[in-house]
């Protein structure tokens, strides 16, 4: 590396500092600043121990000029400047005196090592250090005191000024500190032994607490888990100020996964924690970032809740929470009344699987102001539904509250049936930006007209929406489903459609859905040509890429010429297809699907009755992956079709959470 | 050979593959530009340094440690640091009195041997987890300086440590 280079790489490097310097990230600051060390170092090894000879020589033998004429000395020089400002900024006084130090020996002839060697001392509370280093200093660089460049005689100057203020009175007491300690060490030889390498270490009184707190005690604390530390915070006055004043120590804690039946969490510890992060005791905000709630032990529900739900939880940005009992649905229903309610304001993302009340959403949701994401799991075999008396009606109990602004994300499994009319009705008037929404009923709802209208009416509102999840019936008079002109995937759960729609507008080749997945269909569509006209009402057309029929029965579409006129030429851009769960596709299907071009680069034909020759005529005819779970293979031949193949993980394609449960 | 000169004026003669073990040993040797030139460590008591070389003859031969990986804002938190891995050697290395554990700690620092500081850490560590305030005092010789009021704040603290 030659000197322009490594006054570029230098140049970067300060620069990368200085950035995080004036936000007054120190740590990393240095450590930025070490790796650039070390890499001006590394950058000069090949001329390798000569140049550090050669550097080294000039330092001590040099003597006309200040500056030696080595590129890397001055470089390096203001490196170590830079990590001595930082060390003493984070009061890491053992760090600044080791720069400083080797500031010293690699320009002896600079004015500004002594400087800060001295000012080092004088925080260090050694002001007789300092003056001595200081005398030196202005002995050693005698020259600078006139000389032409600025910065060093500055350091002179300043060195001059330091020296003169540092107080005799202070100096005396020192020395005879010193002498003190001496007459001690004569009196007591044996404690000599036990003196430390820093002299800031004196025996019997806590000897962690006078260690440096960046260098030594927090690396000590970080290897600590939540409940020593919390027990560290009680042993003395040091000790607490000491980690209360270390922001990360805690804040970096606070990014949790609660578990209170294994790691020790236990809700008072989380209300604790949150409390903490309220900034409860010293007034500075904590954002916790992220709260997982994963399994509570029984009895100690009440607690987490009442924990979370706090005015300490204006901080939480995520929550994640699964609760077995009906905890949450009391605590809601007791916040119910005139009384405005005010926490999670900053919370972002919600995922509850918790038995839980969908009317007491609408308590719920105007709480969460910066809500973007909602997902609930209602439970519905232990959800109390004493609350649903009056949900006969059509109409629930008006709600003149707003929801919250931003949801852009609603995904709600296993609502009970009878709220069927409420739902499409609060998200049509208050949740209107949404891009996600997943309905998924504990049981498939059939569809009325005026049902139907809702539903419409709702979906005619959400002009951002992308993807849509139902569980209903198929919407088979309305023409307007796919009205969304972004509206791009498209998952059906248990969907019972019987007929293509009535009133079909046959829309045209150019349409948004890309992505169609029919889950545990139960289809009685009798023909081919009646199943298209249901898929080309979905909006599906030249735009298709992913098609999913998983355990839906229809026959004609498993044959050569089914799928070639129902299929290939239906969507000729189809990238994956899964046909899985059904035992009518076979060898037969996996040949038919490759046997023209265009055919899908991924398909899936897991748990159907294909064997070893149809996966064989996918892999021959060129299809880049395959899913073959849950088929039957021998185990040569499945070795056979790893190394031949990548295979898809069934999982990959998100499956709903309450499969099993409906299901 | 690298001599290393103690604050008590003691010299070590030390092979330099165990020297450089310490990066500030080895920054300063480069600096200097002579591999024999005597290095004075005025913060190295001489029972306090012959421990550490102890240490680094023993490591001599151990791969250097991978460079630490810049963590992004997306990472799991993984702050809270293992310390149970601890070979058997390190372990009776370190069956020593606290006061000495600190000064090797110090100096670990100073001379820069991260393994042997990362060592040290996790000792005291171990020393603390599971510990109560009581015990911690008592193991460090700790006064308990707090008033009753804040005695008083923190037992409310944590009382919700307490339940069953």
């Amino acid at each position: 590396m030659n000197e322009a280079q490594l006054k570029e790489t230098f140049e970067k490097g300060m620069a990368k500092a200085h950035e995080h310097f004036v936000r007054s990230e120190l740590p990393l600051t240095i450590q930025i600043l070490e790796r650039l060390e070390n890499r001006l170092r590394g950058s000069s090894a090949p001329t390798g121990s000569a140049h550090a000879r050669s550097l080294g020589s000039k330092s001590r033998s040099a003597t006309a000029s200040t500056t030696t004429t080595d590129p890397l000395a001055p470089l390096l020089f203001q490196v170590l400047d830079r990590r001595c400002l930082c060390a003493r900024r984070m009061k890491d006084f053992d760090r600044a005196q080791k720069d400083a130090q080797r500031m010293v020996t690699l320009c002896p002839r600079e004015p500004k090592g002594y400087l800060v060697l001295g000012r080092v001392a004088e925080m260090r509370g050694k002001p007789m250090l300092a003056h001595r280093t200081y005398t030196e200093g202005l002995k050693r660089c005698a020259g600078c005191r006139d000389s032409s460049e600025k910065t060093a005689e500055t350091a002179y100057k300043a060195m001059e000024t330091a020296l003169a203020a540092i107080p005799i009175n202070d100096l005396q007491q020192q020395s005879s500190n010193v002498k003190r300690q001496q007459q001690q060490q004569q009196q007591h030889p044996q404690k000599l032994k036990s003196r430390s390498a820093s002299p800031a270490i004196g025996p019997g009184v806590d000897p962690l607490s006078k260690l440096p707190y960046f260098e030594v005690f927090q690396p000590i604390l970080n290897s600590l888990d939540f409940k020593s530390l919390l027990a560290c915070m009680s042993v003395s006055r040091r000790w607490r100020e000491m980690i209360m004043s270390d922001d990360r120590m805690i804040s970096e804690r606070l990014d949790l996964t609660i578990n209170t039946l294994s790691n020790g969490w236990r809700s008072a510890d989380l209300r604790w924690v949150l409390k903490w992060g309220a900034g409860g005791a010293r007034g500075k905000k904590r954002v916790i970032q992220n709260v997982i709630v994963d399994t509570v032990r029984p009895g100690h529900e009440a607690g987490v809740v009442e924990a979370l739900f706090s005015t300490y939880s204006h901080n939480i940005k995520k929550l994640k929470l699964n609760l077995k009992q009906t905890t949450l649905f009391d605590f809601f229903l007791s916040l119910y009344g005139p009384k405005p309610i005010n926490f999670c304001t900053n919370l972002e993302s919600l995922i509850l699987d918790a038995p839980f009340s969908t009317l007491l959403l609408s308590i719920a949701l105007p709480m969460f102001t910066a809500l973007k994401r909602l997902e609930i799991n209602f439970n519905p075999n232990i959800t109390p539904n004493y609350f649903f008396l009056d949900l006969s009606k059509k109409d629930p109990p008006s709600d003149t509250r707003p929801g919250p602004q931003n949801l852009e994300v609603l995904q709600l499994f296993n609502i009970a049936p009878d709220l069927k009319w409420y739902i499409p009705k609060y998200i049509r008037s208050k949740l209107t930006k949404l891009k996600t929404l997943t309905l998924s009923y504990s049981k498939c709802i059939q569809m009325t007209d005026q049902l139907e209208e809702q539903f419409t009416e709702m979906l005619e509102n959400l002009p951002d929406l992308e993807s849509l999840t139902l569980n209903a019936e198929y919407l088979s008079s309305s023409p307007n489903m796919v009205k969304s002109p972004r509206l791009k995937n498209l998952s059906f759960y248990h969907p019972q459609w019987s007929s293509a729609p009535r009133n079909m507008h046959g829309p045209e080749a150019q349409l948004p859905t890309k992505d169609l997945r029919i889950q545990y269909g139960n289809i009685t569509i009798s023909s081919g040509p009646e199943f298209l006209a249901c898929l080309r009402h979905l909006g599906c057309g030249h735009n298709l890429t992913l098609l999913l029929l998983e355990n839906v029965r229809l026959p004609y579409l498993y044959d050569e010429e089914g799928y070639d006129r129902y299929v290939r030429h239906a969507f000729p851009n189809l990238q994956t297809l899964s046909f899985g769960g059904v035992s009518e596709v076979g060898d037969e299907t996996a040949s038919a699907i490759v046997a023209r071009e265009p055919f899908p680069q991924n398909v899936i034909v897991s748990q159907t009755s294909t064997s070893y020759f149809g996966v064989r005529a996918l892999i021959t005819a060129g299809v880049q992956r395959i899913g073959i779970q849950r088929c039957y293979f021998t185990m040569k031949q499945l070795l056979e079709i790893k190394n031949s193949i990548e295979l898809i993980e069934f999982d990959r394609f998100n499956r709903p959470l309450n499969d099993q449960r409906v299901a | 050979m690298v001599t290393l000169v103690s604050n008590d004026n003691k010299k070590f003669e030390v092979p330099k593959d165990v020297a450089y073990k310490s990066v500030l040993i080895k920054n300063m040797v480069e600096d200097i530009g002579d591999e024999n030139a005597e290095i004075p460590l005025p913060r190295a008591q001489a029972s306090v340094l012959e421990k550490v070389i102890d240490y680094c003859t023993y490591h001599k031969d151990d791969p250097p440690l991978p460079a630490p990986v810049q963590k992004t804002q997306d990472d799991q938190p993984d702050r809270i640091r293992r310390t149970t891995d601890i070979i058997e050697w390190d372990y009776n290395f370190m069956n020593l009195e606290n006061p000495v554990i600190f000064e090797i700690m110090l100096l670990a620092n100073y001379l820069d041997i991260v393994p042997l500081f990362e060592l040290t850490c996790k000792t005291v560590a171990n020393k603390i987890k599971g510990k109560s305030p009581e015990q911690l005092r008592e193991i460090f010789g700790i006064e308990n300086d707090f008033t009753p009021e804040q005695l008083d704040e923190i037992r409310r603290e944590n009382e919700w440590a307490e339940d069953p």
